[in-house]
């Protein structure tokens, strides 16, 4: 059923990652990214890979979940490999055949960039899937809080992100509706150029719009009557507090991230 | 003319196949549907009816099973769907959330334009629609948006009307309305039956509703069809009515309260005349 | 004793505006509306649609500020913009639609969203949100998404919401009208439970007659006025009256009332099923031993 759409790609599991703080995963998920551009050896791509594989193991979640990522993103990744194969330059060439050049150096950097690319997805992919969307909102709430003080709306923003989570999928059962009831008066959205297929769209938009706005309007009323006045003398009922985990976890990530370095200075491959 | 009727075989509806999460939401039913009846279709939320009145224009298709209508089966590649919709109207539950042109007669212009007829036949149904429903002349040209909750229902009606179906089916038509205008709605159907002999479906869980008005009654419980007779055969079983979250009109209860404690109350009534009148013969005559 | 609610010729005008935003017509929603709410009563509000009870209802959350008269809610004038907050946690309000008042995207956050909003301590907020969902029967929902939800569950999850922040009062304005008749019971059940166990005060505006028969004050409303008031009963007995204002009477009354109609001596205030049958009973067995045949 169409309720059922979840945003984000949450997997629900009992784990350590799973009961981590979402700060720290949010950060954590930063940290790692940016240690992917640290080193420029194999064994850099050997560390960051059985660090991953480290975390997976401890989230407990299957891993064609996570590999599940990069489907969306193939086409993209084949793509940015080609370029790579085919324009970069050096002495060890393997194949010419016509404008084609394919050099060793081609080769490696297209292998690295792809694992590059490949872990970044993955990796954020494992944050997504060990983190609700709330706590996500909540994380990127408390996280970005400083920049109040640039007249940024922080709590607004998150606010807005939650809801627009919760309602969601009641707008894509709507647009369903809608489609159907107008399907029932005789609509043909299949045939005819773009232009009548995008004028044979207005039947649904219309009500769609309209219904947003009701329930734009019902749920400000809503609020209003359960006293929100924004993120002023607000308290909350799951406040985000680092455990002794978190911190632990953050230290972990520390240590990560010196290895990393390190092995990018001293190793020599 | 020809005889019409609507005909499922061993229909099964599945929602979600391959996800896993798979929802039978139709078993087995079977069911056929006359010419000129005055349908009540009851069931709590999620019992299937919603599913069974989807199938019936074809909106969504059977997992399994076979659909006739008027004898062809709607599933032949041959079969022209869009013919089918026009025939079979259905309206959706708050039908006025489907309105979006900028007047009320362009809103109730869709549907019979889409059927590709001449622009003078558009305009002479549509009138005739806006006219049954009881839409003055003086709204034609205002904003479909502007008019009140039950104005607006019945202008989503007349679109469906306009499309003169063989068949009306309509999802919940009076939800949230009050009682007058409840009655209007209603009472519009039954004219629309009595005078035009259309063969009308009506979804409902008032029982009150379908007791006052329908020929025949459906109740739909997990997916199948449990009791299919007279609202007065149906409201007999009280019990299994109560377990399917329904219950019957507080006009059979009383007669079925009196029964019990020893009354020998004559007839199966279901309105309140009804029932009052089988009280009154009870206490002078019996 | 001060009542709780307090409406002194209450008046509410909608101006419609053309399209430069001229005044060009004035709508009295409420026109003169004087009422007053004993702390702990259960007062229904019938009224058709267009009546004018839900911006009565709007006006008790001072969602709405009176255009003339006064209204006082638990001692507060609510046309006093800074008594907002006062006003709504101690009388809260759950509106028709189940899925535009749910907030939050677990039923047990939903629940703490109120309590947030006037920054209860976090402990305190779990306690309540414990409280307030056992209350409406919820409890074992309170990690599921509101969207898993059927309409009934819903509006107890809404109801589960105001309770949380302990008002004195809930304002439910046509609660059920969206709901199925399992769902309609369940509600109106809970909304019961609360007026009697917990004294909670409550304002069920509606046009279902079942649902008012349990009221201990009715008010019916039509083009912005009060036209009746009295006791469920006192209201019934008058259905040429309701019908006037596009509302009718339970069946199980209108079945009394055809009897009346037809020379059977009996009430025709009955509000209930049980109560028709055992008059009928009796009457029968007097009539059998007292009256000759015919």
């Amino acid at each position: 059923m169409l309720r059922d759409i979840t945003i984000g790609q949450y997997y629900p599991a009992e784990s350590a990652i799973h009961r981590l703080d979402p700060r720290v995963k949010v950060v954590a998920t930063f940290i790692y990214i940016i240690s992917l551009f640290c080193f420029k050896q194999l064994s850099g791509y050997i560390i960051a890979a059985l660090f991953f594989l480290c975390m997976v193991k401890l989230s407990r979640v299957p891993f064609k979940f996570i590999t599940r990522g990069i489907k969306p993103i193939i086409f993209m990744l084949i793509f940015t490999a080609a370029l790579n194969l085919l324009w970069t330059s050096g002495e060890n060439v393997l194949i010419k055949a016509g404008f084609i050049t394919i050099t060793a150096e081609g080769v490696k950097k297209m292998v690295f960039m792809a694992l590059r690319l490949v872990f970044l997805i993955i990796g954020s992919s494992l944050m997504t899937l060990t983190t609700t969307p709330n706590q996500l909102t909540d994380a990127i709430e408390s996280l970005f809080k400083p920049l109040n003080k640039v007249k940024v709306p922080v709590h607004e923003i998150a606010m807005m992100m939650s809801i627009a989570l919760r309602f969601i999928p009641i707008l894509v059962e709507e647009t369903d509706k809608i489609m159907k009831a107008q399907l029932a008066r005789g609509a043909d959205f299949e045939s005819g150029n773009v232009i009548q297929r995008i004028k044979s769209m207005v039947p649904i938009f219309i009500p769609l719009f309209v219904s947003a706005a009701r329930r734009a309007n019902d749920l400000a009323l809503a609020m209003d009557a359960r006293c929100y006045h924004g993120g002023e003398g607000r308290t909350k009922m799951k406040p985000l507090k680092y455990k002794k985990k978190d911190i632990a976890a953050y230290l972990v990530m520390l240590c990560y991230i010196c290895l990393i370095i390190a092995a990018g200075r001293i190793l020599p491959v | 003319m020809n005889y019409m009727s609507i005909k499922l075989q061993n229909v099964n509806y599945i929602y979600g196949i391959g996800t896993g999460q798979e929802k039978h939401a139709l078993k087995n039913i079977n069911l056929e549907i006359n010419d000129g009846e005055f349908i009540g279709l009851a069931g709590h939320t999620g019992s299937g009816k919603s599913t069974l009145v989807q199938l019936l224009n074809g909106l969504i298709r059977a997992s399994g099973g076979t659909i006739y209508y008027n004898g062809q089966n709607i599933y032949d590649k041959l079969y022209n769907m869009r013919d089918l919709r026009s025939r079979v109207g259905l309206v959706f539950q708050y039908p006025e959330h489907q309105l979006f042109e900028t007047t009320v007669i362009n809103d109730v212009q869709f549907g019979p334009k889409n059927l590709g007829l001449p622009q003078l036949e558009v305009e002479l149904r549509s009138f005739k629609a806006l006219k049954m429903t009881g839409i003055g002349d003086d709204l034609l040209d205002v904003s479909p948006f502007t008019l009140s909750g039950g104005q607006k229902r019945r202008v989503a009606i007349a679109g469906i009307l306009a499309m003169q179906p063989e068949v009306l089916v309509l999802d919940e038509p009076v939800a949230g309305l009050d009682p007058a205008g409840r009655d209007e709605i209603l009472g519009l159907l039954k004219k629309l039956h009595d005078d035009n002999n259309i063969t009308i479906i009506l979804v409902s869980h008032s029982m009150d509703d379908i007791a006052k008005y329908v020929d025949r009654m459906l109740v739909m419980n997990n997916g199948e069809i449990v009791l299919d007779g007279k609202p007065a055969e149906v409201f007999q079983f009280e019990k299994e009515l109560e377990q399917t979250g329904l219950g019957v009109p507080q006009a059979v209860k009383v007669i079925h309260q009196l029964r019990e404690a020893g009354a020998s109350i004559k007839g199966k009534p279901v309105t309140a005349e009804e029932s009052a009148s089988a009280i009154y013969n009870w206490l002078k005559y019996s | 004793m001060i009542p709780f609610i307090k409406a002194e010729y209450l008046v509410h005008e909608y101006s419609r505006r053309d399209e430069e935003g001229n005044v060009t017509g004035i709508n009295r929603a409420l026109d003169g509306i004087s009422i007053e709410v004993k702390a702990g009563d259960f007062i229904a509000v019938l009224g058709a649609n267009g009546s004018g009870k839900s911006t009565f209802a709007k006006h008790l959350n001072a969602l709405l500020v009176p255009t003339e008269g006064t209204l006082y809610v638990d001692g507060k004038d609510t046309s006093d913009h800074n008594n907002d907050l006062a006003v709504r946690q101690s009388a809260g309000m759950v509106f028709q639609n189940p899925d535009n008042q749910i907030i939050a995207n677990i039923v047990e956050e939903d629940a703490g969203f109120g309590p947030e909003n006037i920054g209860i301590p976090t402990d305190e907020i779990w306690h309540r949100v414990e409280e307030s969902l056992k209350n409406v029967g919820m409890y074992e929902y309170r990690k599921a998404s509101p969207n898993h939800l059927s309409g009934g569950q819903k509006q107890r999850v809404a109801i589960a919401g105001i309770l949380a922040m302990k008002p004195k009062c809930i304002i439910l304005d046509e609660p059920t009208a969206m709901l199925d008749p399992a769902g309609r019971i369940s509600v109106i059940r809970a909304v019961q439970e609360l007026n009697k166990k917990e004294n909670i005060t409550v304002i069920l505006i509606t046009h279902y007659m079942e649902e008012v028969t349990a009221a201990d004050y009715v008010y019916v409303m039509a083009d912005g006025q009060i036209k009746m008031q009295g006791s469920p009963r006192q209201i019934f007995a008058k259905s040429e009256e309701l019908a006037k204002y596009k509302l009718t009477i339970p069946e199980v009354t209108k079945i009394a009332l055809e009897l009346i109609k037809k020379g059977i001596n009996i009430p025709k205030d009955i509000l209930y099923v049980e109560e028709l049958t055992d008059i009928l009973l009796k009457l029968k067995v007097s009539a059998t031993v007292g009256v000759r045949k015919e």
